[in-house]
């Protein structure tokens, strides 16, 4: 059984406004069920008609996307030191986000201007928004039925049926009465209806083993041989053996299953059986891309304001919208504690080890503990209670209001709040109030916030859904041109800041 | 100017045969079965008949090599019905996978004016010399598309595409109900029972 991920997409992960996370992946469903078939090796030697069908009849038992906590850590090599990449620890237990394939949206999104033969699947998850503090990765598990043996056991029922029915017409025209012999021609008349099923279970059966080059064409073609306008008693003869062989053909994909199961008992079974003969395909997938329910400095740049929707996976906006959008930085620290609020400007506080006061005044600065060492930047270094890392208890519950009464607080802070309305003017007092700089950034190499599109890879000769998949490539929305009605997969790339609905879906207008 | 007869030769079922594929040896056939008509007591004359030939000549406009043709002959003609049968390969290059705008057939009946004289040595005059009668013009294939007027039963082997790709359209895949309905039908049944017909035929 081959197992690969490549099957799937990045987790492309993005959040709205409210917080909570939509995301979209792309999926290539019938590679995926046909390569993590147990007869993948028979389904290797048929027809992408045959695979289409296989992957159609894997039925999906269950569905689900788990979110769960993480921390990057290094992993160890054998030597147990630490080394490159990092990996997620699984420390913290999964939360259900989705557990039915219903519960996502398809969006027919069109790639480099003609469909990718990739399922992308979209939706949000809109218990993120609860979380207070963390990153998390999404986990999807796939159950299915392997599709391989419910696609034959069909195939040979319409087969059998058919070689019945063509047994019974030639058993027919035995009689001198239904048949002219000096024409070689019937006298009674099947229904063409009949006929046309009878030749397509053929052809269809036919297109299991081998590539057609126009399959409407072969319907014709057979149903020529049975017809009752012109068909003779040779003609059905000769469809009646190519029937034959292609159920021959049939009969021995069973036989090589190697599961004991017999041509007429698979036929045989009803069709909603539970099917003991198909082993059930597990699909299980950690998507590497990873959220934070932090915003990143605080700040997240919106595009749509006043625009998007609340759950149902990634927005979609119109061509028009998307070219009309401008962008407004949305500041989140109005949520802040005043503690907080102090604490993202810059300034700190002492929490001291003594309550004497009066040593307090004497002792060194070196003998406070900075509640920067529990929530700062710096804080990342040092271990504790740090804002990146997993705490004792859930980060969600505990603040560093926890630790320190929120009255007192703000009676602390009340009588230096209002001349906060800018660090720069902010005067520091001399004794128990530590002023401490924001941190300086390196500057980064400016990025022009830039709308890309998701297109086909150029440098991949077969455009395969793997290269598609794996090495996805995104163009300047400018040098897009598509068809009115198209949907496509946008991302706002504006570097390193925060955007809310990151990726998201434009129609052409 | 040669003298008309009235009989004329209407095709009423045409067979293909062969195969698209490279690798098959099956060798290319059309198969012309034709009803005669208006053949007169005269015509079937049995001294008369061995001077009476059947023709059908068939012509083939492919787009690489253009206008190719075979004449076959048949003297019987005494049952109204006649059957020619083309290999094709035996007067030309001939394959089915080369696309072919145009295949039609001509027929008609003629008499051996000439052989007779001979035979009988007796003079006949130019204006008995290959008499023939209504010349019937069929298209088999026109504008590359079978001529879907005309009985045509496609024997030919299943064209396999060059490259993979799963062909031109997608099988339904599933289990369809049967047609059975007033006209006589092989099977009475009508819908899939699971049962599967009770097995293999032999």
């Amino acid at each position: 059984m081959k197992k690969s991920n490549s099957h799937f997409s990045d987790l492309m992960i993005t959040k709205d406004t409210s917080g909570n996370a939509d995301f979209i992946f792309g999926v290539d469903m019938d590679r995926m069920m046909i390569d993590n078939s147990a007869y993948s090796a028979l389904i290797e030697n048929m027809t992408d008609t045959a695979k289409r069908q296989i992957a159609l009849n894997s039925e999906i038992l269950s569905f689900n996307i788990n979110r769960r906590q993480v921390k990057k850590e290094k992993s160890l090599n054998s030597l147990g030191s630490p080394q490159n990449p990092e990996v997620f620890s699984d420390e913290t237990i999964s939360h259900p986000v989705l557990t039915s394939i219903n519960d996502m949206n398809e969006v027919p999104i069109r790639v480099s201007g003609q469909s990718s033969g990739i399922r992308y699947l979209t939706a949000s998850d809109t218990g993120l928004s609860k979380q207070t503090a963390g990153t998390y990765q999404y986990e999807l598990s796939i159950s299915t039925i392997d599709g391989f043996v419910p696609t034959i056991k069909k195939l040979l029922n319409r087969l059998y049926r058919t070689s019945n029915d063509v047994s019974t017409y030639l058993a027919l025209l035995i009689a001198p009465e239904n048949y002219d012999s000096n024409r070689r021609k019937s006298k009674i008349s099947i229904k063409k209806s009949k006929t046309d099923e009878m030749s397509k279970t053929y052809v269809d059966a036919v297109s299991y083993f081998k590539n057609m080059d126009n399959i409407s064409s072969e319907y014709k073609r057979a149903s020529s041989l049975i017809a009752s306008r012109g068909a003779t008693k040779e003609s059905i003869g000769e469809f009646q053996k190519r029937l034959n062989s292609v159920i021959s053909k049939t009969e021995a994909l069973i036989f090589k299953t190697g599961t004991g199961a017999t041509p007429d008992g698979v036929a045989n079974q009803p069709s909603n059986s539970s099917l003991p003969n198909s082993p059930i395909v597990e699909i299980k997938k950690s998507f590497n891309n990873t959220v934070s329910v932090e915003c990143k400095d605080g700040k997240y740049v919106d595009y749509f304001q006043g625009k998007g929707k609340v759950g149902g996976g990634l927005n979609i906006f119109t061509s028009t919208e998307v070219k009309n959008k401008k962008p407004k930085t949305i500041y989140i620290d109005s949520s802040l504690t005043s503690l907080e609020m102090l604490e993202s400007r810059g300034v700190t506080f002492n929490v001291y080890r003594s309550l004497d006061l009066a040593s307090l005044k004497k002792s060194p600065i070196e003998d406070k503990t900075s509640s920067e060492k529990f929530i700062g930047l710096s804080a990342e270094n040092i271990g504790g209670l740090l804002k990146d890392d997993l705490s004792i208890k859930d980060l969600s519950d505990a603040s560093v209001a926890d630790l320190v009464s929120i009255n007192n607080i703000n009676m602390a802070v009340s009588s230096i709040t209002p001349k906060l309305s800018s660090v720069n003017n902010f005067q520091a007092p001399n004794d128990n109030i530590t002023k401490v700089m924001p941190r300086i950034t390196t500057p980064s190499t400016a990025i022009t916030p830039q709308t890309m599109v998701l297109v086909a890879p150029k440098n991949s000769a077969t455009k395969s859904s793997e290269s598609m998949l794996m090495s996805p490539e995104w163009k300047p929305i400018e040098e897009i041109v598509d068809t009115k009605g198209a949907v496509v997969l946008c991302k706002q790339d504006d570097g390193s800041a925060e955007v809310a609905n990151g990726y998201f879906l434009m129609e052409m207008k | 100017m040669t003298c008309k007869l009235q009989p004329k030769i209407i095709p009423y079922r045409i067979i293909l045969e062969g195969s698209f594929s490279a690798t098959t040896s099956l060798v290319p056939i059309i198969t012309i079965e034709a009803d005669i008509n208006n053949l007169t007591t005269l015509l079937g004359d049995e001294e008369l008949s061995k001077y009476i030939k059947a023709i059908c000549d068939i012509r083939i406009d492919d787009t690489t090599n253009p206008t190719k043709a075979t004449q076959l002959k048949n003297a019987d003609i005494s049952s109204n019905i006649i059957s020619f049968d083309a290999n094709l390969l035996e007067t030309m290059y001939f394959d089915w996978r080369v696309p072919h705008t145009d295949i039609l057939c001509e027929t008609y009946i003629m008499v051996d004016t000439v052989q007779m004289s001979e035979d009988y040595n007796i003079e006949i005059s130019d204006d008995y010399k290959n008499m023939k009668g209504e010349v019937e013009r069929t298209y088999i294939i026109q504008g590359g598309e079978i001529n879907s007027d005309l009985t045509i039963m496609d024997s030919r082997e299943v064209a396999e595409a060059d490259t993979g790709g799963g062909g031109g359209g997608s099988p339904s895949g599933e289990e369809s109900d049967s047609g059975g309905g007033g006209e006589a039908s092989p099977s009475s049944e009508e819908s899939d029972s699971g049962g599967g017909g009770g097995g293999s035929p032999s």
